[in-house]
């Protein structure tokens, strides 16, 4: 089974998220509401398939744990896909760029999860 | 009070003048006849060079009196005896130090006015990035709340089995689904109004971009029963943002949708013209009156007010305008009357 990651600091975003992709059955989702408690799992050699970030968080925000985990190579090939609130279309802009993907909250279930197919299968 | 005038010979001697000129250079009447012009003048080489010349001519100097610098507009006239030879000349001068004073009062106004139009201009440019900002904020404050309802509204609707609750569910899910609507489709249009928003411009393959669209939309078709066909050309390029363009396909093959009823059809096509490219979302739908098509990409408009439609958010249309005009292009529609389709046609350049 497929290992997700959820960061995201709003506890009822991640649950959502969580039961969202639970109905599916192909994956096992784990949340961290921390860019820090993110890389700490990391630290511990603990790898997911694919991490879905948000941007906007308190102390470190999601740029900031795209470039620790670029900058590692151990965690550089970690398919991360951006899943944020913001509006700001100079956001999107980057954020198509150097990640997997860039989704807009409020997301569609459906299209959330076509869309983590689409790169975990491609990754195969 | 008249002007000063001096009448000069050929030696450039004062042969008379008026009290005026006496009064001014405070001079009496003795002091002054006879003398040489250059002498009395002493100052003023410009002046007394062009005197020298004998020939009509205007200057504009400055001579100092008591102390106090007073501007001449100065006239020189050469006079003529009957054989047309020069005998002398004629001076007059007159005193525009209240213009000059008002021209150089109007210069410094007009500098004032200047830096206080930059310092406003700043003022509104700083309110403008706090708006902006603003927004962004209460955008992703507003939809933070509505990613868990979104997300798992639907799932349960979806489980319950007791019909009345099931009920109540439905309409919640709508409302949540109109409300999400609204905060995005607004957001867009801010985003597209704001000075600060620059469309990334590329190349875009206009049936390869509507091809996408479709596929997205392939079941929402299929549950309408609607045939649909992109009959766009493959080899027809456009310069746009491809993002906002795939926005726009996305608002009218919505609305098309939305009013073309069970078994209907939609068509989009494309045709060159010149630097641009006319680009077509015909339906078979319910069409629109004269006044509807007028209003129709009003914000906020909605062809039938009184069905309280939660469908939609009434800003599509309005987001679909700005985003072709922001390309340089026109957006509008045809329709021969309710119940005979409606064609939304748009420009956009090939070129930017």
């Amino acid at each position: 089974m497929k290992k997700i990651l959820v960061v995201d600091d709003e506890p009822d975003v991640a649950f959502a998220i969580k039961r969202n992709l639970k109905k599916f059955d192909d994956y096992e989702v784990t949340c961290v509401n921390s860019g820090k408690r993110c890389l700490n799992l990391l630290e511990n050699n603990w790898i997911p398939d694919l991490i879905l970030l948000d941007i906007m968080m308190p102390d470190m925000n999601g740029w900031e744990v795209h470039k620790r985990l670029q900058e590692n190579p151990k965690w550089r090939d970690i398919p991360i896909v951006f899943l944020t609130a913001i509006t700001d279309k100079s956001s999107h802009i980057t954020g198509s760029v150097i990640a997997e993907d860039y989704i807009e909250k409020p997301y569609d279930p459906m299209d959330l999860k076509r869309r983590i197919d689409n790169i975990l299968n491609k990754k195969k | 009070m008249s002007d000063p005038v001096f009448v000069l010979d050929i030696q450039d001697r004062i042969v008379d003048t008026n009290p005026v000129a006496l009064k001014i250079f405070d001079y009496t009447d003795s002091g002054m006849i006879g003398e040489k012009f250059e002498e009395i003048f002493s100052n003023q080489h410009d002046l007394v060079e062009c005197i020298q010349d004998k020939k009509e001519t205007r200057i504009e100097t400055f001579i100092n009196i008591k102390n106090e610098r007073h501007y001449f507009d100065i006239q020189i006239n050469p006079l003529r005896n009957n054989q047309d030879s020069v005998k002398g000349c004629v001076i007059s001068l007159r005193d525009i130090s209240d213009l000059k004073k008002a021209q150089q009062e109007l210069r410094k106004f007009n500098e004032e006015l200047e830096q206080k139009v930059k310092e406003r201009t700043a003022e509104i440019e700083k309110l403008l990035r706090h708006k902006d900002e603003f927004i962004n904020q209460l955008g992703h404050d507003l939809k933070s709340p509505l990613t868990p309802l979104i997300g798992l509204l639907p799932a349960v609707e979806q489980q319950e089995k007791d019909p009345e609750l099931k009920e109540l569910l439905v309409v919640a899910n709508r409302n949540v689904k109109y409300m999400r609507d609204l905060v995005v489709k607004t957001l867009q249009l801010e985003q597209l109004n704001s000075p600060n928003n620059v469309f990334n411009i590329t190349e875009v393959n206009l049936s390869g971009a509507v091809d996408d669209i479709l596929k997205n939309k392939k079941l929402i078709f299929e549950e309408k029963v609607l045939i649909v066909e992109n009959t766009v050309d493959k080899e027809i390029v456009v310069s746009a943002d491809k993002v906002q363009l795939v926005e726009l396909f996305d608002n009218l093959i919505t609305n098309a949708v939305k009013f073309t009823p069970k078994d209907g059809a939609i068509t989009i096509d494309a045709r060159k013209d010149g630097d641009f490219v006319v680009v077509s979302v015909a339906d078979t739908g319910i069409g629109l009156t004269m006044e509807q098509m007028y209003r129709v990409f009003d914000e906020f408009y909605k062809v039938d007010p009184s069905r309280h439609d939660l469908d939609s958010s009434g800003l599509g249309l309005s987001i679909c305008k700005r985003i072709v005009e922001k390309h340089g292009g026109r957006i509008w529609v045809e329709s021969l009357g309710p119940g005979k389709g409606a064609t939304f046609y748009f420009i956009i350049p090939t070129k930017y």
